[in-house]
């Protein structure tokens, strides 16, 4: 009869209807006792009367308990629902839910008003339309990366909620958690009926929430290939978009529902009865021009300070026509020259800037567009890490000062530490810092191996074991060691201090034999196989420089056990395939052994100079890799900050200036304090946390930079994407025939008027009966 | 010859009416009701029995000592200087015989006095008065049986005994009024005048037999029924759990609801009552508790009188 109460807890008051009952079940019982002489009238007035007594009696109680039971049910405010039996009776009721597109895209703004405001304004007139006093509810979930509901009770406190949003977010319209917000709705709140909510999406109905760029970009590839004209490739994936939700053959190898997981959302609202009606709030234009920076950065790896570079400034247009911009970069907050850029329709152009980091360490780069309609991608930040010089150790097992090849690292330190006088190609900047030791320094207590980044030992006979526990201690902590055999190496005692079979020793691989072909002049090994993805070696994963590494000859080297977990970089092709380069974690550093020799005694890699000085710069610099802390982080990632002192009192500042403290514990770590993890990134743009000891900590928050691309969806493709979809024409009257039905009404109003009606009949009734009792 | 009373004929305003109930109630002794109610009628309007009854001379006869001085018949005495007394004619043929319901129905009160109560001081008035009148006056008190009996007579002796029995009585035992009246009318020798006070809660066709037996014996019935007021308004409010002075049974009733039914049980039992005596040439009085006593007596002086005019025996 009714399909719920708007306050269900005072539907209880109807046990109140009882208490009449009670009341007259309580009186039947006191009979005041009296002698009487002339009972046998009383008997025969009592035959006579007591059936109608008895009718009156429970007639009147049944007016009271009714009365009793109507007001209760008329405070509970009941509702029918559209096609209940009641529904005659019920005032129409609304049920409504706004969802609200938040998304970076409807900060466009191509008249006054932006896409967001438009869709903020429209919303406060859906909601003074609802009337609270006939029970209209609405829901406003704002969706952009995440969808969070509002206002959730009266109009009254959805217009407040509305009033309170001001700007949309930095972030990307995430359908499917909308959506799935939604079916939450609806099963919890609304039986699982979504057949009695009207369901609007306002929205600027933005291509890429519905069609993912994988999507898009399998789609035009396929198509691009049958197109004639790039032009017409766009044309035809668009249409191929459109046909694909209507289950019309699509030649997409990439389904629809694969790739899109709002669909299987949709899939499951339909079944609920969910209509959506998708307001198209978004400018005239299909394709909005927009000129977005799509990253800022260096065009080559950095390397170290001091060495002149170029950082570069890529612009996107999203438009139909080519555009001259001027594009601005700031290093440090130091405002570089602005740059004319004039970026193509459809393509991407790069603003180049020349620099140089005079320091190693974290550096903030800002790029800027002139301002276009949608500013959100006309800033962006970055934050790059300039290396500092590798601090290397290089113990020399067998070091000779008169001859270059036949020191263990002559050639070797050679390549690590060129003499430059800054008029090279360098410019004076010194990639590795090099301090040469011998073995017998190596267990030195003046020898801090802490200042160093990463250690090469090459062909020492053996270590003592201090200057293994040292070495331990320090790979352990996070440094990398290169270790190579030589000549004098004694694999035995190699074996004995370095390593353990349980992977609690330096090397990765026991040490076996020496094996060595029978004649150098007639043959030699060579390197059968690499990883070309290892950073160690990717130099050599181009083909033009392959052989520099492949066709090296190698006369000798030491064959290895491997330990399991570790990882074989380089096998030569001998019988057996026997590693060359093995490595694995210890602790928080790693270690590489390399089985041949580092000197020209094994083999010929030192001599050849184009191969040795790529290997050896990205071998070490490899072993002294650390990932820098992450500073360039997306919307909504969490900040963790690294301070070498302890961070007293630090203040987190967002782009807008707003400051708040963070109260969160610093963890002390090896070389400093973190401080994390930190909520709150939620825009783009530059955050600070700064202490009190002066220390800084700078992030850069970005945007999804495919957020600009504001290209729209037609209202007929959308309309075809899901039965469960319909689009609304704003400029007719009505809706396109897919209005949701109204949600059944209130029942408030006639059940107090029955409730009155029981009072005013009880009373007449009650007065009637005591007036011709009176008379009698 | 049937006639209708109306009480209220020598009624006074207020409580200091001689036959105001309440006055009466706060007499002790029965005797003394009985004086006050009637030395009150007799000194209001109505007519002296004593002068305005018919009492005829009979004869004369020699005066002996004792005789009162005030029979002496002075003309007589004057001429012959004898000293004869005057006697009437004796009614010593009419009895008035005083039934009283002494049922427990009968104790019902809702005032300080029960009905028993009003119905001994009517009978004990009339008694008074019928002795007085050196008439013959005889009382049984009944319930559903005859339970005491005073045979007729005449004098103060006869008084006492009248008022003793009514004085030591008290309501207990069921009403049978039908069957004791028939059994009386058998057992009455002296026709006259019989004063039935009860408040008759039986059958009326019962009651109405014994009458009619009564009158077929050759006697007057006049049937006073006395009631309380609660009994004739039944004004109770609220649920009651009403027991039978009489008997076990009990019923538990809305008084409100009804009281309308009752009355009409009420009125239709005294309709059929009145309407049985009236075919009878008998007389029905309805007697409430609450109302003054004079019209007791004004009943029986109505039928007396139509009954000396009519030289009926």
């Amino acid at each position: 009869m009714f399909e719920g109460f708007q306050n269900p807890a005072l539907a209880l008051g109807a046990l109140a209807a009882l208490v009449p009952l009670v009341i007259h079940l309580l009186n039947r019982r006191r009979h005041r006792p009296l002698a009487f002489g002339a009972l046998r009238f009383v008997l025969a007035a009592y035959r006579r009367t007591r059936r109608r007594a008895q009718m009156e009696n429970w007639l009147l109680l049944a007016l009271r308990m009714l009365a009793v039971a109507l007001l209760a049910f008329a405070l509970a405010r009941p509702f029918s629902a559209a096609d209940g039996p009641l529904a005659l009776l019920a005032e129409e009721r609304r049920d409504v839910v706004l969802i609200l597109d938040a998304s970076a895209s409807t900060g466009y703004r191509e008249n006054v008003a932006s896409v967001f405001e438009t869709i903020v304004e429209r919303a406060r007139e859906h909601v003074a339309d609802l009337d609270a006093s006939r029970g209209d509810r609405v829901r406003i979930l704002l969706a952009d990366g995440t969808a969070r509901l509002i206002a959730w009770r009266s109009p009254e406190e959805a217009q407040s909620a509305l009033a309170a949003l001001d700007e949309p977010s930095d972030g990307a319209l995430d359908l499917a958690a909308a959506l799935s917000e939604l079916r939450r709705i609806i099963t919890a709140e609304a039986a699982g009926d979504g057949a009695g909510l009207e369901i609007r999406l306002l929205t600027d109905v933005q291509r890429r929430v519905f069609v993912t760029d994988e999507v898009a970009d399998a789609l035009a590839d396929d198509v691009a290939q049958d197109a004639p004209t790039p032009g017409a490739a766009a044309v035809a994936a668009a249409d191929t978009l459109a046909g694909a939700g209507a289950n019309s053959a699509a030649p997409s190898t990439v389904t629809a529902s694969a790739a899109e997981p709002w669909r299987a959302e949709l899939d499951a609202l339909f079944e609920l009865g969910a209509r959506i009606l998708v307001e198209d709030l978004g400018p005239p234009e299909t394709l909005p021009p927009n000129l977005g920076i799509q990253s800022v950065g260096p065009v080559e790896p950095l390397l170290g300070p001091g060495l002149p570079l170029e950082l570069e400034v890529a612009v996107t247009n999203r438009g139909a026509a080519a555009a001259l911009v001027r594009v601005s970069l700031a290093i440090d907050g130091e405002r570089l020259p602005a740059r004319a850029l004039e970026v193509p329709a459809g393509g991407v152009a790069r603003a180049l800037f020349p620099a140089e980091f005079d320091r190693a360490g974290p550096h903030l780069l800002e790029g800027s567009l002139e301002g276009d309609r949608l500013v959100f991608d006309d800033r962006r930040a970055a934050v790059v890490h300039v290396p500092a010089p590798v601090r290397l150790l290089a113990v020399n097992g067998a070091p000779d000062r008169t001859d270059i090849e036949r020191d263990a690292l002559g050639l070797w330190l050679a390549a690590l530490s060129p003499a430059d006088d800054g008029d090279g190609a360098l410019g004076g900047f010194v990639p590795f810092a090099v301090h040469e030791v011998d073995a017998l320094e190596l267990a030195a207590d003046d020898l801090d191996l802490d200042t160093f980044d990463a250690i090469v030992i090459a062909g020492v006979d053996s270590l003592s074991s201090a200057a293994v526990a040292r070495l331990e201690a320090r790979v352990r902590a996070g440094a990398g060691l290169l270790i190579a055999p030589g000549e004098a190496s004694i694999l035995e005692a190699w074996n004995e201090r370095l390593f353990r079979p349980d992977g609690t020793g330096l090397l990765p691989a026991q040490m076996m034999r020496r094996i060595a072909v029978a004649s150098r002049r007639t043959g030699y090994f060579r390197v059968a196989r690499f990883d070309e993805s290892h950073p160690a070696l990717s130099f050599f994963a181009e083909p033009r420089w392959r052989p520099l590494f492949t066709e090296v000859p190698f006369y000798e080297f030491a064959s290895t056990r491997p330990l399991a977990d570790a990882k074989v970089l380089a096998q030569l092709d001998d019988e057996l395939q026997s590693p060359l380069l093995i490595e694995r974690a210890f602790g928080a550093g790693r270690v590489l052994l390399f089985t041949s020799s580092l000197d020209p005694a094994w083999n010929r890699l030192a001599l050849s100079a184009r191969t040795l000085v790529p290997f050896a710069h990205e071998i070490v610099r490899h072993a002294a890799h650390r990932d820098p802390p992450r500073r360039t982080l997306g919307i909504g990632a969490m900040i963790q900050a690294r301070f070498e002192t302890f961070p007293r009192n630090p203040v987190l500042t967002a782009p807008s200036g707003a400051r708040r403290p963070v109260e969160i514990d610093p963890v002390e770590l090896q070389g400093g304090f973190e401080l994390g993890p930190i909520a709150g990134a939620d825009r783009a743009g530059v955050w600070r946390v700064d202490t009190d000891t002066g220390e800084r900590a700078v992030f850069a928050v970005q945007a999804d930079p495919r957020e600009g691309n504001l290209e729209r969806l037609g209202s007929a493709a959308l309309a075809d994407l899901h039965p469960a979809l319909a689009a609304v024409n704003l400029a007719r009257a009505a809706d396109d025939g897919a209005a949701a039905p109204l949600a059944g009404g209130e029942l408030w109003r006639p059940i107090a008027l029955a409730c009155l009606l029981a009072l005013i009949a009880e009373s007449l009734f009650a007065a009637f009966l005591g007036r011709r009792r009176a008379r009698a | 010859m049937a006639s209708k009373v109306s009480g209220g004929a020598g009624a006074q305003a207020g409580g200091t009416s001689a036959f105001d109930p309440a006055v009466l109630d706060r007499l002790a002794q029965l005797s003394f009701v009985a004086r006050t109610v009637v030395e009150g009628f007799m000194a209001g309007s109505h007519r002296s029995p004593r002068r305005g009854s018919s009492v005829e001379f009979a004869q004369h006869r020699e005066y002996v000592p004792g005789d009162d001085p005030r029979f002496v018949d002075e003309r007589i005495f004057a001429r012959s200087n004898r000293l004869v007394v005057k006697e009437f004619v004796a009614e010593t043929n009419f009895a008035l015989h005083l039934l009283v319901d002494a049922s427990a129905s009968m104790g019902f009160k809702s005032l300080r006095w029960s009905k028993f109560d009003y119905a001994r001081w009517c009978a004990a008035a009339l008694a008074y008065l019928v002795l007085e009148q050196r008439d013959t006056a005889g009382l049984v008190l009944f319930d559903s049986e005859a339970r005491t009996k005073v045979p007729p007579g005449n004098g103060a002796a006869q008084a006492a005994a009248i008022l003793a029995s009514l004085e030591a009585a008290a309501p207990a035992g069921e009403t049978r009024v039908g069957s004791v009246l028939s059994w009386i009318g058998t057992r009455l020798k002296s026709r006259g005048i019989v004063a039935i006070f009860s408040d008759f809660l039986d059958e009326p066709s019962v009651i109405l037999e014994g009458v009619r037996r009564l009158a077929l014996a050759g006697h007057e019935p006049i049937l006073f029924q006395v009631l309380d007021p609660q009994e004739v308004d039944f004004d109770f409010a609220g649920n009651l759990r009403l027991e039978d002075l009489e008997g076990s049974g009990r019923i538990q009733i809305d008084a409100k609801a009804i009281r309308e039914a009752y009355r009409e049980e009420l009125e239709r039992h005294g309709a059929e009552l009145r309407r049985g005596a009236a075919a009878s040439g008998l007389d029905f009085v309805r007697l409430v508790t609450s109302s003054p006593l004079d019209v007791v007596l004004s009943a029986y002086l109505a039928r007396r009188m139509a009954r000396a005019r009519d030289g009926r025996r």
